[in-house]
């Protein structure tokens, strides 16, 4: 598989797993502060309606004890009004009946003619309360009563009175004691029995229900199971749902952006040549120059070649631009300087005289950490200085003292400096004198020129004797016939490369070269 | 002549009527029959009905005794006396029992709709005696206080003893000993028509006799409370 379609499925999936996390942390997000608030709320309701049901029970039997402890004369006017301003207090309170046995003797309150006697009592305490928890047997009128004797009195308890009405709108709530159904609301309401329903919020997806369960462990064992449709769950949460699913699709969106932004990155030309840097893909070519004299290979040019992975040779034209506009400029020379120093590593022993030329870019000169990462590279390959040379392009010459400073520097190493392309920059030829230089490398329009007639061809004669004036060395470019070849050593310059001697070719065929010129 | 001496007059004689239809001579008349002076009967308006009073307490046999209550709940039920209705058995029983339990000095045993209370260790018998002390006629006041206003039910009051001596001796000493108590319920005003005695002896343990506190347990007197229905 090519790298490019690897990266596409790595980048399609990453996208993925992006929205998906987006939106599933979304969604959690809410879930989570949606079962947070309702707990709040159900749990605050349960903690006020458990507390209120615990004082109510426990007033009741206060009361009952007091009623029983009376002086007065049962049933007699002072007895009766105790009864009366007992219920008129407590709202909750449907009547207060006294009692000989099973006989209703008098009473207070809404049931006074009815003497509630239900079969079986659900509680029968120690302390002698007896408890009847609301049921058909302890129904009047619709309202099934919850009802507690203690002694000679018993009261009746409305456990409506015992639920929160307001805050509750959708929910069915149904309110426990000591494990037995105490009230609910709807009067009618299905809730499941809280030994079935865990702690705290639940969602049942199956039944289509929120379900809370909150137990109070006062003195008396409390629970409150609360249910709400799903739906209207989602309706109450629906603003906070539209809210999110925006925020979603923003992140969503942004998530894509980045993931697209990078893959163009990582899929272009830009992308492709900085991975191929970083990972050492990078090739190269060497170009023979001759010694015009004695017509040997003494040093080469290392030109950079890459090749794309899916085959396509780009032309240094075109990527070295792109490696300098996305400022990895630097990374490609020492790329190109890595695989040199490996090459002549291998051959240096061979050819002990060999030089090879590297191309510094402009932005090379800029950068004082180009200088020693040059070095470190050098020292680590343990090669001398002389079997690298450097060509710098004119224009760098332009960038001036930091450009100065470091040609200084490798030429006090060891280096050779050649001036590259020299006759195509803007510059005036004073830099010839400013900066410390070896060789002037002929551009190849000049070389073109020889015995054309064009005006051009007298310059190459003014430039060659200018080096020769200023002690530098000479290599003429791009030299394709055998007519140049003569010019070049008539007018005394020292080297040239060109097609007349040979190609750029590959390290191995270098070597061959160079074995049957020495031989 | 007042209605409940009437009432009175005519419950023992069905007592005795139910002693004598009762199946083949499962219970007797005791030897020194206990006397009974009528405490819930209004004490200036009546002028000591002691004469027709035959203030007998049925002693049943161990064996087949469930059988002599139930005949005499029927007599009871077929008599003047009170009843409980069918559909507020329940509520009676438990009500009563909740204020039985309030008395705190003893169990409450609860077994459908009959009730069950244990008088052991401190608040029961010295070993041999019959004599009922103080520490138990305390706790036997509040509870015939119940007993009476509770007054639809036939109360039978089982002796027991633990093993030491013949069984012959423990069954006299348990009868007896079920018969103080009867006696003493009798005298706070219960109707001697809704009281049988029963006499186990050592037969029916609750736990071991191996030791003072095992034996203590066993010395009990149990009062079974059955709400006589219709």
């Amino acid at each position: 598989m090519y790298r490019r379609d690897r990266l596409l499925v790595v980048i399609s999936l990453t996208a993925f797993v992006g929205v998906a996390v987006v939106f599933g942390s979304m969604l959690w997000l809410l879930r989570r502060d949606w079962l947070s608030t309702e707990e709040k709320l159900v749990g605050g309701l349960a903690q006020v309606m458990g507390e209120r049901t615990q004082n109510i029970i426990q007033d009741t039997r206060d009361l009952l004890a007091r009623l029983n402890e009376l002086s007065a004369q049962p049933c007699g006017p002072a007895h009766l009004e105790a009864l009366e301003d007992a219920a008129a207090s407590r709202p909750h309170l449907r009547s207060i009946g006294y009692w000989r046995a099973a006989d209703r003797l008098c009473g207070v309150g809404f049931l006074q003619s009815r003497a509630l006697m239900p079969p079986r009592a659900d509680r029968i305490y120690e302390s002698g309360v007896i408890a009847w928890w609301p049921s058909r047997h302890t129904e009047v009128g619709g309202v099934q009563l919850f009802l507690m004797r203690l002694g000679d009195h018993d009261a009746a308890l409305d456990p409506r009175l015992l639920l929160e009405m307001g805050p509750l709108e959708n929910r069915q709530v149904t309110l426990w004691v000591e494990g037995l159904r105490m009230a609910s609301h709807p009067v009618d309401a299905i809730v499941p029995e809280p030994s079935t329903v865990a702690a705290g919020v639940n969602i049942d997806s199956d039944r289509g229900h929120l379900v809370s369960r909150f137990s109070l462990q006062t003195l008396l064992p409390i629970e409150v199971v609360a249910i709400e449709p799903l739906d209207s769950f989602w309706d109450r949460h629906q603003r906070m749902l539209v809210a999110g699913s925006v925020l979603g699709l923003v992140l969503t969106a942004s998530w894509l952006a980045v993931v697209l932004s990078y893959s163009r990155q990582r899929l272009g030309l830009a992308g492709e040549l900085r991975h191929a840097v970083a990972h050492g893909r990078i090739g190269v070519a060497y170009q023979p120059i001759i010694e015009l004299a004695t017509g040997r290979c003494v040093s080469a040019e290392a030109l950079v070649r890459w090749t794309r992975d899916s085959g396509e040779v780009v032309s240094p034209d075109v990527f070295v631009p792109i490696a300098e506009k996305e400022g990895f400029a630097s990374e490609l020379t020492l790329a190109v300087m890595d695989q040199v120093l490996r090459d002549l590593s291998d051959l240096r022993p061979n050819a002990p005289g060999l030089t090879v030329h590297l191309n510094l870019s402009s932005y090379d000169l800029c950068d004082a950490s180009f200088c020693q990462a040059f070095s470190d590279r050098l020292r680590a390959a343990d090669l001398p200085a002389r079997a690298l040379g450097l060509e710098i392009t004119e224009r760098a010459l332009v960038n001036g003292e930091i450009a100065r400073l470091m040609i200084r520097t490798f030429r006090e190493h060891g280096h050779e400096v050649a001036v590259d392309d020299f006759g195509t920059g803007y510059s005036s030829l004073s830099y010839l004198q400013t900066f410390e230089i070896d060789v002037l490398k002929i551009d190849k329009t000049f070389v073109d020129a020889i015995g054309s007639g064009a005006a051009t061809s007298h310059v190459i004669v003014h430039v060659v004797e200018m080096a020769r004036a200023l002690g530098l060395r000479t290599v003429a470019e791009g030299v394709e016939t055998e007519a140049q070849r003569r010019w070049l050593v008539e007018h005394g310059v020292d080297s040239a490369q060109g097609f007349l001697f040979s190609r750029p070719v590959s390290f191995g065929t270098l070597t061959g070269r160079l074995e049957s010129t020495a031989a | 002549m007042n209605d409940d001496a009437k009432r009175t007059a005519r419950a023992l004689g069905a007592c005795i009527l139910g002693a004598c239809l009762a199946v083949g001579g499962c219970h007797r008349t005791p030897q020194p029959a206990p006397v009974v002076v009528p405490a819930n009967v209004p004490g200036p308006a009546l002028p000591a009905p002691r004469a027709p009073v035959d203030p007998a307490v049925t002693v049943l046999q161990p064996t087949g005794f469930q059988q002599g209550i139930q005949d005499r709940i029927r007599l009871l039920a077929g008599g003047p006396g009170q009843r409980v209705a069918l559909d507020t058995v329940g509520y009676y029983m438990d009500v009563q029992q909740a204020r039985l339990q309030q008395l705190r000095g003893f169990p409450v045993h609860r077994s459908g709709s009959r009730l069950l209370v244990t008088l052991a260790g401190a608040s029961a018998f010295e070993p041999g005696s019959s004599t009922l002390s103080s520490a138990t006629e305390a706790v036997l006041k509040p509870l015939s206080v119940i007993l009476a206003e509770y007054s639809a039910t036939v109360v039978s009051v089982h002796g027991h003893t633990d093993d030491s001596g013949t069984a012959a001796a423990n069954q006299q000493l348990s009868e007896r000993r079920a018969t103080v108590v009867a006696r003493f319920l009798m005298a706070q005003g219960l109707r001697a028509s809704r009281l049988v005695v029963v006499g186990h002896g050592a037969s029916t343990s609750v736990t071991s006799n191996e030791s003072a506190a095992g034996r203590e347990q066993n010395r009990r007197i149990e009062l079974q409370i059955d709400p006589v229905t219709p």
